[in-house]
């Protein structure tokens, strides 16, 4: 990873769920259930239930009811990949400690509703990296970006501002580091 | 629609008839039609941990090794009219096994979605379609309008399958997988 051509970073609830191994077994156990309740409805057939009980869980509990039946179709065909996800998510080597490694300016933004594991991934992450900063959104949800996008623009604005007239920093990020969702600030 | 094989179309749910629809191959060899049940669960984890690469990628979208408990707990419990999982079952030396499953499921009112795999030394003889086919009658008897499933898209065998039994083929945006409909009518499976 060209970790020097970083000069910020902004997570919104990366779902590094791997980092909860060891570390949050109630959010751990949550996020494992979801990934059970994915794989469960590719073994039954049930791919339109399963990517409800999905956009329930991250959205809301009707959430998935109020999508028209065509795009709820549409969407059901992307639960294999979601379980692939899951997948490699739950099951990614990279250790939390290893995190201290990223020293580039990082924030992590999550919602005060959104469910437990990725709240607790940005607390876990906001620890360990050295040079993060952990915000959140008030009452905003995993979908803050579509639901609060106002509040999530101008955080990632800010962000990129503050960084955007520094030196190029480095060494950012190890080689040994791989990503998870994270979102690079482009050189300005 | 059409059944190779079997005259008789008992229903596999009502209790009223046998237990098991007898269907014979394109080779010859029968394999009994059946509802699953909960006894099923350690053939059905053998059914699956006997499946190629192939296979399992087809059904599951993913090199799934073995179901969970859970999973398997799932996939061996009917719960008619709105859940129904298929068996077909062979005879091998004083027992039986497990050489393919199919499973509906409502997921809207009259629409249900559904799955079906077969044995790897098992396919391309006709159990799949006649599979299938029971599962449709059944779903049609149980007043669904449709039902749908997904396929990978380059599941050649299983789409021209599904083509014999007149399912239509929606293709979304994912180039990777195709959504197939069979629209169910009791009059036209009753024949």
């Amino acid at each position: 990873m060209r970790g020097e051509l970083l000069r910020s970073l902004t997570l919104i609830e990366p779902v590094a769920f791997h980092l909860l191994r060891g570390t949050d077994a109630p959010a751990l156990a949550e996020i494992t259930e979801v990934a059970e309740s994915v794989a469960r409805a590719i073994a039954c057939g049930e791919y339109v239930a399963g990517f409800g009980r999905f956009v329930d869980y991250w959205s809301s509990p009707e959430a998935s009811a109020e999508v028209p039946a065509d795009k709820r179709y549409a969407m059901a065909a992307r639960l294999p990949k979601i379980a692939l996800d899951f997948h490699a998510t739950l099951n990614e080597p990279t250790r939390l400690e290893d995190f201290r490694l990223m020293t580039v300016p990082t924030l992590l933004l999550y919602g005060t509703s959104s469910p437990l594991p990725t709240r607790r991934i940005c607390e876990l992450l906001a620890r360990i990296l050295p040079e993060a900063q952990l915000k959140t959104i008030g009452g905003a949800g995993h979908m803050a970006p579509v639901t609060h996008r106002d509040q999530v623009n101008a955080l990632v604005i800010a962000q990129l501002d503050s960084n955007s007239e520094q030196a190029s920093r480095c060494p950012a990020v190890a080689e040994t580091l791989s990503g998870t969702n994270a979102a690079s600030a482009p050189p300005s | 629609m059409t059944h190779t094989s079997s005259t008789a179309q008992p229903d596999l749910i009502a209790g009223d008839g046998p237990a098991a629809r007898i269907v014979r191959l394109r080779d010859g060899r029968p394999v009994a039609l059946r509802v699953a049940r909960s006894e099923d669960v350690s053939a059905m984890q053998q059914f699956v941990r006997g499946l190629s690469d192939r296979s399992r990628r087809n059904r599951f979208f993913a090199p799934v090794r073995e179901l969970s408990p859970d999973q398997l707990d799932r996939v061996t419990r009917s719960r008619p009219p709105g859940e129904l999982a298929l068996v077909g079952e062979t005879a091998e030396g004083a027992g039986s096994r497990i050489v393919a499953m199919a499973q509906y499921a409502v997921c809207e009112r009259l629409d249900a979605e559904f799955a079906v795999v077969v044995d790897d030394a098992w396919q391309r003889q006709g159990l799949g379609i006649q599979l299938l086919g029971v599962l449709a009658e059944h779903a049609a008897r149980a007043g669904l309008a449709a039902f749908a499933g997904f396929v990978l898209a380059d599941n050649w065998p299983m789409l021209a399958l599904l083509a014999r039994l007149d399912c239509e083929l929606v293709t979304d945006r994912d180039p990777y997988m195709i959504r197939v409909v069979k629209r169910l009518d009791a009059h036209e499976l009753a024949v």
